[in-house]
């Protein structure tokens, strides 16, 4: 009869486990509003994009361009650019969009980087 | 310890009643009182450990979030970038829809709050003017509907159903609520892209797409001319005081605007919209006992010279943009 006891007592201790997780995962989850940019949905992400582009189209400063898309995803700033422009093209954007964020990649495929002028990073 | 897990179904020495002893029939009763505490006790520690998890071990992380739930730092960094963007291509209705995914209703001020914190900081001038700048057309310019967005420059705004959120802790849940697109043109809904893990579908989202369309002059460009002007001596403006207000054509407040003073040694710069408490087209500055100053609002106005500190009263200076229509 104890052995059953202590059965029942695992199997509750599992049901409210059970609970908890369903409670604090979907019902109440954690609150979450200190989020990265790398956590943007990635339409977000892609006006981000291009937002840089229209930026760098504007001031020419590629060097900024560049490290204002290092803080998007663990990407290198070409590859990021890339990434938008595919899903640029998948959401509609506009031609003139398209044309900005691909001067901005092919600009950025085209600077030199810190290990091919001998810089140490 | 034993005590706990023996109930009163156990099985127990029949004993006559007679030859019960009095701490017998006492600790049966206690036996009984005890009833399917551990039932309780189980689902209460399970319910703890599962919280624990769920809040502390492993919680929901997001990550497919939206602008607004971004951190202070990163906030600022996307008002810069819509700021920026817009000193860029001149399209008001496209940062509108921008700033809005960051700030909702409040985005004048906090574009204006960022501009002034910024000069304070001594950030680049250039970025807090972009803000200000931004702030100020977004109050003064109405905003378009739709038809008039596809009519200006053939907007190609998406509403698609998008992916929901997924958790990496393996549970899906909605990031934010749906993203208001009010110059949205065209819905298309499009198919979201499979998922390989088996999530939970919730209320599909509208999917941010740029709107693009013309945008009229900026609404810095006009100058402004001083309207009123006069010295305040009841206490109500403190002594030395410039209390500032500057409206549209319209005579709405304007934030965002910028204003220069200038003494012999030195300058100061800042905006209007800082105090939206008192006004959103409210700005003050105190001057010092024995300079004269000099101040100039917005880009393109006169400036009003011979601007003197009184021991006694404080200024009022309204001014107007003018509407060279």
């Amino acid at each position: 009869m104890r052995s059953k006891r202590i059965l029942w007592f695992l199997v509750m201790i599992g049901l409210g486990t059970v609970l908890g997780l369903v409670y604090g995962w979907i019902i109440n989850p954690v609150d979450y509003v200190n989020a990265s940019p790398e956590r943007l949905r990635s339409d977000y992400k892609t006006d981000y994009v291009l937002m840089v582009a229209e930026i760098y189209q504007s001031d020419g400063d590629l060097e900024q361009a560049a490290r204002r898309l290092v803080s998007l995803d663990d990407l290198t700033p070409a590859q990021s650019v890339v990434d938008a422009l595919a899903n640029a093209r998948a959401l509609e954007y506009s031609s003139a969009d398209l044309a900005t964020m691909t001067r901005l990649v092919e600009a950025l495929q085209d600077r030199p980087t810190p290990e091919a002028d001998g810089e140490v990073p | 310890m034993n005590d706990y897990w023996d109930g009163e179904e156990d099985e127990e020495e029949i004993v006559p009643i007679e030859e019960q002893t009095r701490p017998t029939r006492r600790a049966r009763r206690s036996r009984e009182g005890q009833g399917n505490w551990y039932l309780l006790t189980g689902l209460l520690l399970g319910l703890g450990l599962g919280l624990l998890i769920a809040w502390v071990i492993s919680p929901v992380q997001y990550v497919d979030t939206g602008p607004s739930s971004l951190s202070a730092v990163y906030k600022d960094e996307q008002r810069r970038m819509v700021a920026l963007a817009y000193n860029a291509d001149r399209n008001l209705t496209r940062a509108r829809e921008r700033i809005r995914l960051v700030d909702g209703e409040q985005a004048v001020h906090a574009l204006a709050s960022q501009a002034q914190r910024m000069l304070a900081e001594n950030q680049p001038a250039q970025e807090a003017r972009a803000l200000a700048v931004l702030a100020a057309d977004l109050s003064r310019a109405p905003e378009q509907n739709p038809t008039q967005a596809v009519a200006a420059g053939g907007s190609t705004a998406t509403l698609a159903p998008a992916p929901e959120s997924t958790s990496l802790a393996g549970e899906t849940a909605e990031a934010e609520p749906s993203a208001t697109l009010a110059l949205a043109a065209v819905q298309t809904p499009t198919t979201p892209p499979p998922t390989p893990t088996p999530t939970q579908t919730r209320t599909p989202r509208p999917t941010f797409t740029p709107p693009a369309t013309a945008t009229p002059r900026r609404i810095l460009d006009a100058p402004f001319t001083l309207k009123n002007r006069r010295e305040v001596c009841d206490g109500s403006i403190p002594a030395g005081m410039l209390s500032i207000e500057v409206s549209g054509e319209d005579g709405n407040p304007l934030p965002g605007v910028r204003i220069l003073v200038t003494w012999q040694d030195g300058t100061d710069e800042f905006y209007t919209g800082l105090a939206p408490e008192i006004s959103p087209g409210f700005a003050d500055f105190q001057m010092t006992t024995g300079i004269l100053y000099s101040l100039e609002v917005g880009d393109a106005s006169e400036p009003l010279d011979g601007l003197k500190s009184s021991s006694t009263c404080g200024w009022q200076l309204d001014f107007t943009q003018q509407n060279d229509s």
